[in-house]
């Protein structure tokens, strides 16, 4: 077999288990943000972005980096349509009972909504990916495109504005003041 | 708290973990393997236009947007923008009626067409005239080929409506037919 045939075949593969990695997330993070056809069409660009930079995706982590790609993707769709749910929105319309079924968690929803909503869109987007995809802050970076340090700046300024917004008295990062008084009040 | 935070937050996930994900087909793998003939350049060619394209509008906003809005004696070029894909799902009749309240309307001659934009001299304004003798037509990132939805071709003449900065289909907008001209000089009394 050629050369170049071979490149090919190592390339495909490596495609293919690049996809295998990364599209579970990669849909995840798609539908929670759009609706099922709009994240179906752009996980189609994310698809090609990824086939066509495959030697720029990081190797050892390739999912925040697929990420950081998707929310490119998902961006420049929403320029070209303005008829996407917001986040908050879409927010709004989770089903009710299956947010019932956290009985513990039930009741704040309302006011974690609104509070979620009053915050700006940076803040709310770092909230948003570090609860629901779980990423920490040098995840973060890489889907932000901004410095390890930046996120977890941005990170914690999120979480301050948000405990500040709900009305809770600890404006400090765990482990600081406030943060027993803060597990009372929940209890 | 953080934990209190974030677990709560994860209970307003739309996606909770338990929902599982679509396999992606391997005919669609397959299709997207298909799409680029040179995978192992590092070509960016198609996102970094788009993103060039999408910052030269925002600059070509800034930059003409609100003097056009001002008009006056110089007024820069006319900017709107072609709609999405959405645009001819549901059409009526043209109705003159119904084109009067239109603004701007004007008949123009494409001078070049360039990805996502059209540009057009402006010959004769019907509503709104704003004295820009020049429009630019943006059509959304990636739309190129909807600009075909009304096929502008260089040197061909237009007749074009927009309502709130986007251009007018559904046969408000065209090639300048005698037809659609008439539609044009009913509705706008000219």
């Amino acid at each position: 077999m050629p050369d170049t045939d071979r490149m090919m075949e190592d390339r495909r593969a490596r495609f293919e288990a690049l996809v295998g990695e990364v599209s579970d997330p990669v849909q995840r993070y798609l539908l929670r943000r759009a609706r099922p056809d709009v994240a179906d069409d752009v996980l189609g660009d994310v698809l090609l972005v990824l086939w066509r930079r495959l030697d720029d995706v990081p190797v050892d982590d390739p999912i925040p980096w697929s990420i950081g790609t998707a929310r490119r993707a998902l961006a420049n769709r929403r320029r070209s349509d303005r008829r996407k749910l917001a986040l908050v929105d879409r927010i709004r319309a989770i089903d009710p009972p299956t947010v019932a079924a956290d009985p513990s968690a039930s009741g704040d929803h309302p006011e974690l909504v609104a509070a979620l909503a009053g915050l700006p869109e940076t803040d709310r987007e770092v909230l948003v990916l570090w609860a629901w995809e779980g990423f920490e802050p040098r995840e973060l970076a890489t889907v932000l495109g901004i410095s390890d340090n930046a996120a977890a700046n941005r990170l914690s300024r999120a979480r301050r504005r948000l405990a500040t917004a709900l009305g809770r008295q600890e404006s400090l990062p765990a482990g600081q003041d406030g943060y027993m008084d803060a597990e009372e009040d929940r209890i | 708290m953080s934990d209190d935070l974030r677990s709560e937050l994860r209970a307003l996930d739309p996606v909770p973990p338990a929902a599982a994900m679509e396999p992606i087909p391997a005919s669609r793998l397959e299709r997207t393997m298909s799409q680029s003939t040179h995978p192992t350049t590092r070509r960016q060619a198609p996102t970094r236009l788009a993103w060039a394209g999408g910052i030269a509008v925002l600059a070509l906003v800034a930059a003409f947007v609100v003097p056009g809005l001002v008009g006056g004696p110089a007024a820069g070029p006319l900017v709107l923008d072609l709609p999405g894909d959405d645009a001819m799902a549901s059409c009526l009749p043209v109705s003159a009626e119904f084109m009067a309240d239109m603004s701007p309307a004007f008949e123009g001659t494409v001078t070049a067409v360039d990805g996502e934009t059209v540009t057009l001299s402006i010959d004769r304004w019907f509503a709104g005239d704003t004295g820009a003798t020049e429009a630019t037509m943006t059509a959304p990132s990636g739309m190129e080929a909807l600009i075909g939805g009304i096929e502008f071709r260089v040197g061909d003449s237009y007749l074009v409506t927009a309502t709130d900065g986007t251009v007018n289909y559904c046969g408000y907008s065209g090639p300048a037919t005698p037809e659609l001209r008439a539609i044009f000089e009913e509705a706008f009394g000219a």
